[in-house]
């Protein structure tokens, strides 16, 4: 992997000044919401359709609000047994995930590994381990949520 | 006996005489004129060549020209569509959201070409798969692939569909 990807630290530019590290290639078949809940086969979003009405390719759990609002991201985090906390810091026992956005939409989700790094999908990119704030700024914007869920049989996810 | 009826007209003053007179009167101003040399006047002769269905069309001339334009027309699709498709590459690498990705004013003036674009787009896909399934769906009107298909299982669809329907070899 490169050590550095100029064109990630172009649109994400908190990245110039912090450390992270690439661990993946570019792909585009999954998102970060995919990434984030364990799922590296699909990419998730609702494209803002109405329930019932979808473009296939894409997927989006049924009934959850639309993916075009922080509310829809949180709602599918809840799903998977996630609840809001102030905490990022690293607990044992809980996995953890941050919403980055405004506090109108979300923009991206970074979820934390047992060592407290924090991992993230970056659009149809590369997979990153990041710091927290390291990867805040003009885009993908400020961390707006934190949730945790228990780990789930001692385990994270991926 | 048969009676020949004379032309009714209201007898000239002067009669033939008079008209005599005018006759050598106009001869004698005429005669009096200096010869102009003869001019050359440019004229345009528009000849009409109707050509039966049955008979093979002229080799040159139109048809050549209608296929630069022809030619002219696609390079110039392919060079929009290039264009579009590069910035809406650059500037939506890192979004998360499809539903933003469509936004895009590059991806809706895509979209806009309509049916013409569908092969580029194809190519575009199998070169370089990227999101470009809602495309595809709003110009065609098909979505052939399978209710729960993940985005590879979908491109792969819409690759077979390409080949089946003539957009790509």
């Amino acid at each position: 992997m490169d050590e550095r990807d100029l064109e990630l630290e172009e649109d994400c530019p908190g990245l110039r000044q912090s450390a992270y590290k690439i661990t993946s290639p570019k792909d585009p078949k999954y998102n970060c919401i995919a990434f984030a809940v364990g799922d590296v086969t699909q990419f998730w979003d609702d494209l803002g359709l109405p329930a019932g009405v979808r473009v296939k390719g894409y997927y989006w759990p049924p009934g959850a609000p639309t993916a075009d609002t922080l509310l829809g991201w949180v709602k599918i985090f809840e799903i998977h047994g996630y609840s809001e906390t102030q905490d990022s810091t690293t607990e044992p026992e809980y996995e953890k995930i941050a919403i980055y956005g405004s506090d109108i939409g979300a923009e991206h989700v970074a979820r934390q590994k047992a060592s407290g790094i924090w991992v993230s999908k970056m659009g149809k990119g590369v997979d990153i381990e990041h710091t927290l704030s390291g990867l805040e700024g003009d885009f993908p914007g400020r961390v707006v949520k934190i949730m945790k869920r228990k780990c789930q049989g001692g385990k994270r996810v991926l | 006996m048969k009676t020949r009826k004379m032309p009714l007209h209201k007898p000239t003053r002067g009669g033939r005489a008079r008209l005599r007179r005018r006759s050598a009167k106009l001869y004698k101003f005429q005669g009096s004129q200096p010869r102009r040399p003869l001019e050359t006047v440019p004229i345009t002769v528009d000849v009409r060549v109707f050509i039966a269905d049955t008979a093979p069309l002229p080799a040159q001339g139109p048809v050549s020209a209608m296929a630069d334009t022809q030619s002219e027309k696609q390079e110039k699709l392919e060079r929009v569509f290039r264009e579009h498709a590069e910035r809406w590459k650059k500037d939506t690498r890192h979004w998360s959201s499809v539903t933003k990705m469509v936004m895009h004013p590059s991806y809706r003036r895509i979209m806009g070409m309509g049916p013409i674009a569908l092969p580029l787009i194809l190519r575009e896909l199998r070169d370089y798969p990227d999101h470009w399934l809602v495309a595809l769906n709003a110009i065609s009107g098909e979505d052939p692939s399978s209710p729960d298909s993940t985005f590879e299982q979908a491109v792969s669809a819409w690759m077979e569909w390409g080949v089946r329907n003539g957009y790509l070899h």
